[in-house]
């Protein structure tokens, strides 16, 4: 079981567009999301063996994904 | 011979199969930024980071892994245009939205000044008054025309053969 981080920027990619993937990716690792300076740090542990190596990025498209939806709706609302 | 050379704002890493396209926030919006990197979703890791002030820097990862350089070169060339084509999209989307309010306020006055204008007299039939049908509220004046019923199909069955549905049943029986 590995452990992986990924460091984020606060200002790109909003809370609730962690928020969502970290429950999307709860069934592949362990998703702990903490504030730090400028950034968002996203430490995944216990992280299935056959997502290890993909799991970082495949969660930063997944927040991308969430942040430029979450734009699209708040723009059109 | 023509040198190669990586493009200008590009940094391309063919070992790992990685590009970084640094972007000046002030030509390209946050929002083109996150619209362009959006499209790559499907065939890159992205990422989206600050690379100072008014710089952004995404980092582009073919899933495929390691690839050719003209592939990498080709796959920022794609997101550069993509790029142009979202900053130019949401500069055209703030023009067309001041135009849309206006063309919705004009419709909506026009809609007003054609529910107070006097509504032509031999247009409107007496057909619904005397059935006891008002205009339906959504009707803006002058165009009630569906009110209309030269047919009369609009008349209840009973009403229309009641006494002849009557008198035939009496006499058959």
């Amino acid at each position: 079981m590995a452990a992986r981080t990924l460091k984020l920027d606060r200002k790109l990619y909003p809370r609730a567009a962690l928020d969502e993937a970290a429950a999307a990716f709860g069934e592949l690792a362990h998703v702990e999301i903490r504030v730090e300076d400028g950034y968002h740090r996203i430490r995944f542990s216990e992280v299935a063996t056959a997502a290890a190596d993909r799991i970082a990025d495949e969660f930063a498209n997944f927040a991308l994904i969430q942040a430029v939806e979450r734009a699209r709706r708040e723009g059109a609302a | 011979m023509a040198a190669r050379k990586n493009k200008p704002g590009a940094r391309l890493d063919v070992r790992r199969g990685t590009a970084v396209v640094e972007v000046a926030t002030r030509l390209y919006p946050l929002e083109a930024v996150l619209g362009a990197a959006y499209v790559f979703v499907d065939r890159c890791y992205l990422r989206v980071e600050r690379a100072g002030r008014g710089c952004l820097a995404v980092r582009l990862k073919s899933k495929e892994g390691p690839v050719a350089r003209e592939a990498l070169e080709a796959l920022v060339g794609e997101f550069e245009n993509e790029l142009l084509h979202h900053a130019l999209r949401d500069r055209l989307q703030k023009t067309r939205g001041r135009l849309r309010e206006y063309l919705v306020a004009r419709a909506l006055l026009t809609a007003e000044e054609s529910r107070v204008l006097p509504e032509p007299a031999e247009d409107r039939r007496d057909a619904p008054a005397a059935a006891g049908g008002a205009p339906a509220p959504d009707s803006a004046g002058g165009g009630d025309d569906y009110l209309d019923d030269p047919l009369g199909i609009a008349v209840p069955w009973e009403e229309r053969y009641g006494d002849k549905a009557k008198g035939g049943g009496d006499g058959g029986g």
